[in-house]
């Protein structure tokens, strides 16, 4: 047994433990600090990993525990920085959100560092059982989270609206494993791999896997699971909300990876037109949407179902190009959105609604957050030089590369296209609000705390730099995908 | 069909369509405990120890108690003044029908029933499935204690009483930007209180 390897998971649930029963003995106004400490520590852990690591994929730090129930590979490790980093910047967030929380602000922190941990499970997950139970802990804590503010009617309607849905597709997904496992005996992704190629044509196999890949278009938000997106995005705290697009996104999709990359690669290569119409769809149904959206919350909800649909041109793609092009989209996704978000959190602190319309004179009030919104709504709706323009360039040249194979692709990479220029419309009309509004609601300019300038500006460094010099992140990302092609870790 | 199994079906089977005509609703919650009960009986007596044992434990331990829970707190038990039977019993009758015919046809041409050597089941009892979670399945069993955690708090935070959170926010609406005072189980008490 390889303890070592979970090292960062044992610590991470130890900090929300240690959050936890700090509320015990902490004086109660020093108890909102404990989120600036917690979003350290994480940092520290960040720290350590980008450190530690380095050395340790090189001398073969990868393995598994538990009987390959649990993976530690390039893609799990890059997944792992990627949401500790999503939940420091979402801690501090959270910090600047704790005087809206009536009760519980270190309950508040400790679930978003109880969903985070699930996050790391599911990035290590290599087995149905793993899988099942770390998107049930991130589930079920951002059941909590969203109706965490149960002084408003919205973030009730939310967290019910969420709850509902969320258990009907884990009913789907535990059915989906069942089907699986009692035709093919297999729980492990690699020795289900091995013999998925006999099951190709076993239809109670393939409705197996039909069920699954529905628990997982939940979690990230594609087509025909994507009702609940605007409404708990709009109901949700604001930190929720940005942790939900960002992180719960992402571990949906690296399950999503593993699960049709290294569990099920036979049945995978025979569902591309399944995987271009769904991504094709989301796509436009999360833009059109977008369009009529006064409530900015929910315009960042319907937009999330369009990048939901952008990430899966990459996954539709099937290649190991189209794969990096995730991780990399995803990474430029997490510094736009949370940008966004804390904005969001900052500017609509004194408003009942997250209207555009508040958005007015943002420009006088504070430049710096008028600056940062811009430059997210640019970076999301993919404009050169930023994070989001070098993604949506990698996802359609991976797309387009395997329009020789099938032509459906040229039809994707076409709707793609069309799905931006929809696009521009509805984040340059927040642009507009920002700098082009005339009776603003109040001039008097918004204070920003130093951490949280901290944050904004790490966010607006992140946009730039995968911008401009993508090179690194981009190695990273393509050595990552490696660990899905050739699962060479050794079976016992 | 062995006599015992003929003894629990009719035993179950009345408890169910006692549950759903009798008017009282206490009456119909403990008519459910028992054919709760019953679909237990059947499963231990199909030797599946784990799935009966846990229906006890959830169904009749669990789910019957919350009914009745409810029953108590919403309305207080006094049956409804008009007749169980309607209408629309018509529809819920084809319904069932319906679902019926497509079980029996699903079962019929199911090709289990063709299969002539009877494949002796594996065993599975509570012994061997303790001794999987213990060991193969440790680390998810594990990640459901977490689990568990983060939803009994996340409970205790939502089912809170609701005074101290309508205090909160009409006071915070006053002073926005003070650092919030999240008493956790005890609500401070109310400015006005003392005046009273």
């Amino acid at each position: 047994m390889n303890l070592s390897l979970m090292s960062l998971e044992i610590s991470v649930v130890a900090l929300g433990l240690v959050v936890l029963l700090a509320d015990l003995w902490l004086p109660a106004e020093r108890r909102r600090a404990l989120g600036y400490v917690a979003a350290a520590a994480l940092g520290l852990l960040l720290l350590q990993n980008l450190s530690g690591c380095c050395s340790c994929c090189v001398a073969g730090g990868d393995g598994t525990a538990f009987g390959g129930m649990f993976v530690q590979d390039g893609l799990s490790v890059f997944f792992k920085r990627f949401f500790l980093l999503a939940g420091a910047l979402v801690l501090v967030l959270a910090v600047e959100f704790s005087d809206r929380i009536a009760t519980g602000v270190s309950e508040y922190y400790s679930l978003i560092i109880f969903a985070l941990a699930g996050m790391l499970f599911a990035a290590s997950a290599n087995d149905f059982a793993m899988l099942f139970v770390s998107i049930e802990l991130i589930t079920i804590t951002f059941y909590i989270l969203t109706s965490f503010t149960r002084g408003k009617v919205a973030a009730l309607e939310a967290g019910v609206k969420y709850l509902i849905l969320g258990a009907l597709s884990s009913a789907f997904m535990v059915y989906g494993i069942a089907l699986v496992w009692g035709t093919t005996g297999k729980f492990n992704f690699n020795e289900l791999a091995q013999v998925a190629g006999n099951f190709t044509d076993n239809k109670v196999f393939l409705f197996g896997v039909v069920f699954i890949l529905a628990g997982l278009g939940f979690k990230i938000a594609a087509f025909p699971f994507q009702m609940w997106t605007p409404d708990v995005y709009q109901g949700a705290p604001t930190p929720t909300t940005a942790f939900l697009a960002v992180g719960s996104k992402a571990a949906g999709f690296v399950l999503l990876l593993r699960f049709l990359f290294t569990a099920i690669p036979s049945v995978t290569a025979h569902w591309d037109k399944l995987l271009i119409i769904i991504s094709g769809i989301t796509i436009l149904y999360g833009n059109l949407c977008a369009i009529p959206q006064r409530n900015l919350k929910r315009l960042l909800g319907y937009s999330s179902i369009a990048h939901a649909g952008y990430l899966l041109l990459g996954v539709a793609a099937m290649t190991s190009a189209g794969q990096s092009a995730v991780l990399y989209y995803l990474s430029g996704y997490l510094f736009t959105t949370l940008a966004a978000f804390t904005v969001i959190a900052l500017v609509m602190r004194h408003l009942d609604s997250e209207d555009i319309a508040g958005l007015a004179g943002l420009n006088q009030r504070s430049p710096l957050l008028a600056a940062t919104l811009t430059l997210a709504m640019v970076s999301l709706a993919g404009i050169p030089p930023l994070a989001g323009f070098f993604g949506k360039f990698l996802l359609l040249k991976a797309v387009i590369e395997q329009g020789a194979v099938n032509h459906g692709y040229y039809c994707l990479a076409f709707t793609a296209l069309v799905g931006v220029v929809i696009s521009l419309y509805y984040y340059f009309g927040v642009i507009r609000a920002i700098y082009w509004s005339k009776d603003a609601a109040s001039r008097e300019p918004i204070l920003i705390s130093t951490p949280m300038r901290v944050a904004i500006v790490g966010c607006i460094a992140g946009i730039f730099w995968l911008g401009v010099a993508p090179g690194a992140v981009l190695r990273l990302a393509e050595s990552a995908v490696n660990a899905l092609h050739c699962p060479g870790l050794a079976l016992n | 069909m062995t006599p015992p199994f003929a003894v629990i079906a009719v035993l179950t089977i009345a408890a169910a369509v006692a549950a759903m005509t009798l008017r009282n609703l206490v009456h119909s919650a403990l008519a459910i405990a028992v054919a709760f009960i019953g679909l237990a009986a059947t499963y231990l007596q199909l030797n599946a120890q784990f799935v009966g044992l846990t229906q006890i434990l959830v169904y009749v331990g669990a789910v019957a108690i919350l009914i009745v829970f409810a029953i108590l707190l919403t309305r207080g038990g006094e049956a409804p003044e008009k007749s169980v039977f309607s209408l629309s019993w018509i529809w819920g009758v084809l319904v069932t029908l319906a679902v019926f015919a497509t079980l029996v046809w699903a079962i019929k041409h199911s090709f289990v029933v063709e299969r002539e050597t009877s494949v002796t089941a594996p065993e599975a009892n509570v012994q061997q499935i303790g001794q999987a979670l213990m060991t193969r399945f440790v680390l998810p069993l594990e990640v459901i204690g977490l689990l568990l955690t983060a939803a009994l708090v996340g409970a205790v935070i939502i089912a809170m009483k609701e005074e101290s959170v309508k205090a909160k926010i009409e006071d915070g609406r006053s002073k926005m930007d003070e650092p919030a005072n999240p008493s956790s189980i005890l609500h401070p008490p109310s400015s006005r209180g003392g005046q009273r």
